[in-house]
């Protein structure tokens, strides 16, 4: 996949790349508006990252522009401002989804697969890992030939750990993916343990292999045992 | 107390005092020159009268002159000087005892000692000591009663201002956009008042602003930093070679980072809400909002394997979508986060009111003081204690009643009022 990321703070636009490169993506940076104009009006991307603040103008006038040239690209607003205005304004511009910094890179790699995902497949295609087999429509999975009911939390889990393979993940990255930015869970981050433990044996009981791994008392990983 | 009760209060106490004294000097004052004066008539009389029985044959044992009775007694010789005494005698005019002033003295009539005793009546003059008295203490109170009316007139228009003043720092509102204006006054000490206040009000308003948009600024500044943190963390993880003492380090790094976050994005609300950000209200229906809100809140309920209850009936509120958004998702993440395994959450909206009851254990803290900022229900836990003060905050905003109660054996509820729902315009 081709991604654009336009980010004016070079460190963030840096950890960016290195884990969306690691993924198999390709991605360009634009550090400020200018160079964000004429990337967007050159080149097709599969996916652009779109920080509102940026020197020399606003993110929401490229988003305008990428929507009047009906670019198919997907477009993520990346925004400090956390701002009301801003994310309404945005998703009334036609930006596909809103992350506020600070963000974890795993979060904002579901967020591009499964926005790709609905863009340009309309969400048909399926996700297959090993002897794991996922129907994103229809949230349906399925081991082998055998079907798994997965509640909604323990399907959303699924689906972050394969967005997110052999990586390692924070328990404050799953919490949050789980239960959105807002919940204050500090205390609470255990919950998760309960649904990956039942992640875990609805998938090996369908005959899966178990593939999360628990990372010390840090978080998890999807991997091959 | 009020000022003029006050001043009253002391001034009737001195107006009862001075009337009490003034009241007694005046009615001795008057009798005593009175009877002096009587004395002196009856003395003077004494010397007529000494005349008068010299010429005649014989002195008379006892006779009337006018209104005075005369009695005279042989002595053997003089001894007596004038001597003045008060007696009651009966009076038959008036059939009654009446009071008489008396002057004995002895004197030689026609080479025989007599000791003559002349009384007259007092009853006039003790009727015009009445009157006097009387009248000059009537006079006396009508000045004091008017002098009284009079100060409390006065100090009901002179302290105007005051009140003025008094009333209108009552009504200060540090967050209200119009600045409190002080009117000056003609009267010194009041306009030096006036003018403090005004000074001081302008400088509480500007540090108070000036706090606020710092607080706005620093969090917001604090954003690209903690999500750069964030992302290396992110990134040093992949990094497979690391030994378990790394891992370690960097768990608590990231726990403390998630802190950081937290704070930091909950301040950022408090301070939005503080600065009306959330002005624009729209009508909420709230049912399918907790409903959402709920199923949001699965994960964490289901860990707890709590027992849900709701009975959702239509209500809508005017508000901010964002606030009532934040409203619930915190009122009703507290009741999952503060409740124990295998407990009970009730969920219950009607008559315009949101009730939530969880078990959990007893919450042994100030319960009044819950919604203040960064209280927590206990020591141990790790919550940042913004969660219920953003509840309040944006329940002062939008004018809800909240109640908290708790009983003994841990069934917390925590009811919200939407009243008539008086959202700022």
């Amino acid at each position: 996949m081709k991604i654009l990321i336009i980010e004016d703070e070079p460190t963030l636009a840096e950890s960016m790349r290195t884990y969306l490169e690691t993924e198999g993506n390709r991605c360009e940076l634009a550090r400020d508006f200018d160079e964000a104009w004429d990337k967007t009006s050159l080149y097709d991307y599969d996916c652009i990252l779109v920080d509102i603040t940026l020197p020399g103008g606003s993110g929401l006038e490229i988003i305008r522009k990428l929507k009047e040239d009906n670019q198919r690209a997907g477009i993520i607003i990346v925004s400090a401002k956390d701002s009301i205005d801003d994310r309404i304004s945005g998703l009334e511009l036609g930006s596909d989804d809103y992350l506020p910094k600070p963000f974890h890179l795993a979060e904002l790699n579901a967020r591009i697969k499964a926005l790709v995902r609905r863009n340009q497949f309309g969400g048909q295609q399926h996700i297959d890992y090993r002897e794991i087999h996922v129907e994103p429509l229809q949230h349906a999975v399925t081991v082998g030939q055998q079907d798994v009911h997965l509640t909604r939390s323990e399907y959303d889990l699924l689906i972050y750990f394969l967005a997110n393979q052999n990586r390692v993940l924070t328990k404050e990255a799953v919490a949050e993916h789980l239960s959105g930015d807002q919940a204050d869970l500090l205390d609470s981050i255990d919950f998760i343990y309960s649904h990956i433990k039942n992640l875990r044996k609805k998938l090996t009981g369908a005959g899966a292999a178990d593939y999360i791994q628990s990372i010390y008392g840090l978080g998890y990983k999807w991997a091959p045992a | 107390m009020k000022l003029l009760q006050r001043t009253s209060r002391y001034y009737l106490a001195f107006a009862v005092v001075a009337f009490l004294i003034t009241g007694i000097l005046l009615f001795n004052v008057l009798r005593y020159f009175i009877d002096e004066e009587m004395d002196e008539q009856v003395a003077d009389a004494s010397v007529r009268l000494d005349h008068y029985l010299a010429q005649l044959p014989e002195v008379p044992e006892s006779f009337y002159q006018l209104d005075a009775v005369i009695t005279t007694r042989p002595v053997d010789k003089v001894v007596l000087p004038f001597t003045f005494s008060d007696t009651v005698f009966f009076e038959p005019i008036e059939q009654e005892m009446e009071p008489f002033r008396s002057v004995t003295y002895d004197r030689e009539i026609n080479g025989q000692p007599y000791r003559i005793t002349i009384s007259q009546l007092k009853v006039e003059n003790e009727d015009l000591i009445e009157v006097l008295f009387l009248v000059s203490m009537a006079f006396f109170a009508l000045f004091l009663l008017g002098f009284f009316f009079l100060n409390r007139y006065l100090s009901k228009r002179i302290w105007r201002p005051f009140y003025a003043a008094l009333a209108q720092v009552q009504r200060f509102d540090l967050k209200s956009r119009a600045p409190t204006v002080f009117p000056p006054s003609t009267t010194e000490e009041f306009d030096q008042l006036s003018r403090s206040l005004n000074t001081l009000t302008t400088k509480i308003r500007r540090d108070y602003l000036a706090l606020r948009q710092f607080t706005d600024n620093a969090s917001h500044e604090l954003q690209t930093p903690l999500a750069i943190m964030r992302n290396q963390v992110d990134l040093m993880l992949q990094t497979t070679d690391r030994t378990e003492e790394d891992f370690t380090r960097l768990q608590h790094f990231s726990e403390a980072l998630e802190r950081l976050k937290k704070l930091n994005q909950a301040l950022l609300l408090l301070t939005r809400i503080e600065n009306e950000q959330y002005h624009d209200t729209e009508e909420i229906e709230l049912a399918a909002l907790i409903d959402t809100k709920l199923s949001q809140l699965e994960g964490m309920r289901d860990a707890k394997s709590l027992l849900l209850e709701r009975e959702l009936h239509r209500t809508c509120v005017r508000a901010h979508p964002v606030l009532m958004d934040v409203l619930l998702n915190n009122l009703l993440s507290n009741a999952i986060k503060h409740n124990v395994t295998n407990g009970h959450l009730r969920v219950i909206l009607k008559d315009r009111q949101l009730t939530v009851v969880n078990s959990g254990p007893p919450h042994d803290g100030d319960t009044d003081r819950l919604f203040k900022r960064f209280t927590k229900g206990r020591a141990d836990n790790q919550s940042l204690g913004l969660g219920l003060a953003i509840v309040s905050e944006i329940c002062q905003h939008y004018g809800f009643r909240i109640d908290y109660h708790a009983t003994a054996d841990g069934v917390h509820s925590v009811t919200l009022n939407f009243g008539g729902n008086t959202a700022p315009l």
